[in-house]
C-alpha cells in the first residue's frame, strides 16, 4: 500500500510540475476575494465552469451547485478488475458569503466479478456537511462532517460451496482545514481528519454445503484498525489561471478521498491533487 | 397485471426504504448482528475431567447398570458420531466465515476481528435410502448453532431436532437407524479430543428396543468408549465408562474396572470390592 501511494504521488507530482511550469506566472485564480478554493471546503465551482483533475471532475450548474464524478475510481479499471461508476453533487445556498455551508452527497457503485464466480455489488453512500469561514482576507477555516453508509450483496462459490449474502456498515468522520493565502498564487494549508465512530460491518450470508446441509451466518467484522483513525497533513496549494496544484505530506491513517472509508494503512500520507479549471 | 403492479410497487418501496436507511443510517436498518452466548456446560465438562464423587459399593450399585445401559445405547446408535458430524459442520462453516471475511490476502490485517453467529440446518437422511433426496417432512432435520468470537470458533454447539430426526449412521461397518428428538449441547475441543454431549429428549435406534429419554449428559472418547455421569449417593458425581473392551467407574479415588456378572470392581491397586 505504501509503495502504491508513493508511486501515485510521484506520478502526480511529475505531471503537476510539468503543468505548473507551463502556466506559471499567469493570473491568479482561487486565492483572491472573488474565487475560493473548492477542495475540502463549502465552496463550489462557479456556473458554467469546469474543474477537471486527477481526483475529480466537476461542473458548476448553478450559483452554489456543482455536480461531478471522482476520476480515480474510473481509472482503477486500468489496474484492477473493477471500475467504480460514481457521481456527486455539492450544494451551497450562500456561495458568496464569508460564512457558508454546503451539503455534498455522493454514490459509488462497485460491481465485482471474478473468474471463480464471485460476484458482488457494493454501494458507498457518503454525505458531507461543509462549513467554510473566511476569518480574515488571508485565513479561511473549513470544517466537515461526513456520514458514510456502505452496503453490498454478493455471492461466491469457493470449494464447491454456494455462498450468498449481504453486508452493511457506516462511519462518521470529521475534518478540518485551515488555509492561509500567502500570495495570489500560493496558499498553505493544514488539514486533519478523524473517524469518530464506525458501525462494525455486518455480513449476513447463507451457504449451501451439500443437498442436506445449509448454513446461515450473521457476522460483525470489527475493523479495529479504523477505530479512531486520524490523519494530519500539511502542504501548499497553488492556483494559477487554469491549473491548480495541491501538494502535501502528513502522517496517520489512510482515508479514501471522498469515500469516507479507512483503508488498513498507517504511516506517511502523501497528499496530492492537480486539477484544471476552464 | 395487478400482481405485476403490486410487485413493482413492493420493489419500489423496498428501494425507497433502502435509500432511506442509507441516508439516515436508521439503527433498525443495520443493527449489529446479535451474537448469542452458548449454553455454559463447562461445569459438567469439568466433572468428566475430574469427577468429585467417591467410587464405592454404593455409588457403583446406584450408577453402573443404568450408566452402562445409556452408554451402550449411545455407542450402538452412533448418536455421538452423528452429533460430532453436525458440530464439525458448524465449525467448518465458522472457519469458512473467518477466512472469507478476511477479504483477501493483500488486505489481511491482524486488526480485523470477526464475531459471528452460525446456524447449520441439516436434513436427516432417513432410514430407507441414505442417498435419497432430502425430505425434511418425513425424516426431520437438526438445527445446530455455533459462535465465532474474536476469530475463534467456540467449542460449544447447540440446537434441537425439528420433528423426529431419522438418520442412517455408519457404525463399525454397519448402518444404524438412529432416531433422535429433542435439544442438545455438544462441546468439541478438537480432533482426537473427547466430545461432550448433553441431551434433553429421546434417542435410540430402529433396530434395537433400547430407548433413552430425559435429560442426560455423556462423553464419547476418541477410542469409542462412552462415559456417563452418575450422581454418587455419598455426594458428587462418578463417571461410568463403557466400551473399548472394558466397563467401570471413575471417581475422586481412582478408576475402577467392574464386572456386571460378578458384581465386583477392581481398583487401580488391584483391590476388589463387591457391590
Amino acid at each position: 500500500m505504501n509503495a502504491r501511494l508513493s508511486r501515485h504521488a510521484r506520478l502526480i507530482a511529475l505531471g503537476a510540475a510539468a503543468s505548473a511550469t507551463a502556466v506559471a506566472g499567469t493570473a491568479s485564480a482561487y486565492h483572491d476575494d472573488e474565487q475560493r478554493w473548492t477542495q475540502h471546503t463549502a465552496n463550489v465551482v462557479r456556473p458554467t465552469e469546469v474543474e477537471l483533475g486527477v481526483l475529480a471532475a466537476d461542473v458548476g450548474l448553478h450559483p452554489g451547485a456543482q455536480v461531478g464524478t471522482d476520476t480515480l475510481p474510473w481509472a482503477a479499471g486500468l489496474f484492477l478488475p473493477v471500475v467504480v461508476p460514481n457521481a456527486h453533487i455539492k450544494v451551497n445556498p450562500l456561495p458568496e458569503s464569508p460564512v457558508s455551508v454546503a451539503l455534498r452527497g455522493a454514490i459509488y457503485y462497485a460491481p465485482v466479478l471474478k473468474d471463480d464466480g464471485t460476484r458482488a455489488n457494493v454501494f458507498v453512500l457518503p454525505v458531507s456537511l461543509f462549513g467554510s469561514f473566511e476569518v480574515t482576507r488571508k485565513l479561511g477555516i473549513h470544517v466537515e462532517g461526513q456520514y458514510t453508509f456502505l452496503t453490498g450483496t454478493g455471492e461466491a462459490q469457493p470449494d464447491q460451496l454456494a455462498i450468498a449474502g449481504g453486508a452493511a456498515s457506516a462511519a462518521l468522520q470529521f475534518g478540518a482545514m485551515a488555509m492561509v493565502r500567502i500570495t495570489r498564487v500560493v496558499a498553505v494549508y493544514g488539514r486533519g481528519r478523524w473517524q469518530a465512530w464506525q458501525q462494525a460491518p455486518r455480513v449476513d450470508a447463507t451457504t449451501t454445503v451439500d443437498q442436506y446441509t445449509s448454513a446461515s451466518t450473521e457476522a460483525n467484522i470489527k475493523t479495529t484498525y479504523a477505530d479512531g483513525a486520524w490523519q494530519a497533513i500539511g502542504g501548499v496549494a497553488m492556483s494559477w489561471a487554469s491549473a491548480n496544484l495541491e501538494l502535501g505530506v502528513g502522517y496517520g491513517d489512510a482515508f479514501l478521498p471522498g469515500w469516507g472509508v479507512v483503508v488498513p494503512y498507517k504511516g506517511v500520507i502523501p497528499d496530492a491533487n492537480l486539477f484544471f479549471r476552464f | 397485471m395487478r400482481t405485476s403492479s403490486s410487485g413493482s410497487e413492493l420493489r419500489a418501496r423496498l428501494a425507497t426504504a433502502g435509500l432511506l436507511c442509507g441516508a439516515i443510517g436508521a439503527s433498525s436498518c443495520m443493527k449489529e448482528a446479535e451474537i448469542p452466548d452458548p449454553p455454559d456446560v463447562s461445569g459438567l465438562v469439568r466433572v468428566y475431567e475430574s469427577p468429585d464423587g467417591e467410587v464405592n459399593a454404593a455409588s457403583v450399585a446406584a450408577g453402573l447398570v443404568n450408566g452402562v445401559q445409556i452408554a451402550s445405547t449411545v455407542a450402538g446408535t452412533g448418536l455421538g458420531l452423528y452429533l460430532r458430524e453436525v458440530a464439525n459442520r458448524v465449525h467448518e462453516s465458522a472457519a469458512l466465515e473467518v477466512s472469507r471475511d478476511r477479504l483477501n490476502d493483500r488486505l489481511e490485517q491482524p486488526e480485523i476481528e470477526i464475531d459471528a453467529s452460525i446456524v447449520v440446518t441439516r436434513v436427516c437422511n432417513g432410514w430407507l435410502d441414505p442417498n435419497a433426496p432430502p425430505n425434511a417432512a418425513q425424516n426431520g432435520l437438526v438445527e445446530a448453532h455455533g459462535v465465532v468470537r474474536n476469530d475463534l470458533p467456540l467449542p460449544t454447539v447447540w440446537g434441537n431436532s425439528v420433528g423426529r430426526c431419522l438418520q442412517s449412521v455408519p457404525v463399525e461397518a454397519r448402518t444404524v437407524q438412529l432416531f433422535f428428538e429433542g435439544s442438545y449441547v455438544v462441546e468439541v475441543t478438537g480432533a482426537g479430543e473427547p466430545i461432550f454431549i448433553q441431551l434433553a429428549g429421546s434417542f435410540g435406534s430402529g433396530q434395537a428396543s433400547s430407548v433413552v429419554s430425559g435429560t442426560r449428559d455423556f462423553r464419547v472418547l476418541p477410542n469409542g468408549q462412552v462415559e456417563v455421569r452418575a450422581p454418587a449417593p455419598t455426594g458428587g458425581d462418578v463417571i461410568v465408562f463403557f466400551g473399548a473392551g472394558e466397563i467401570g467407574v471413575r471417581g475422586a479415588n481412582g478408576r475402577f474396572v467392574c464386572s456386571l456378572d460378578a458384581h465386583t470392581c477392581t481398583s487401580p491397586r488391584g483391590e476388589v470390592f463387591q457391590w
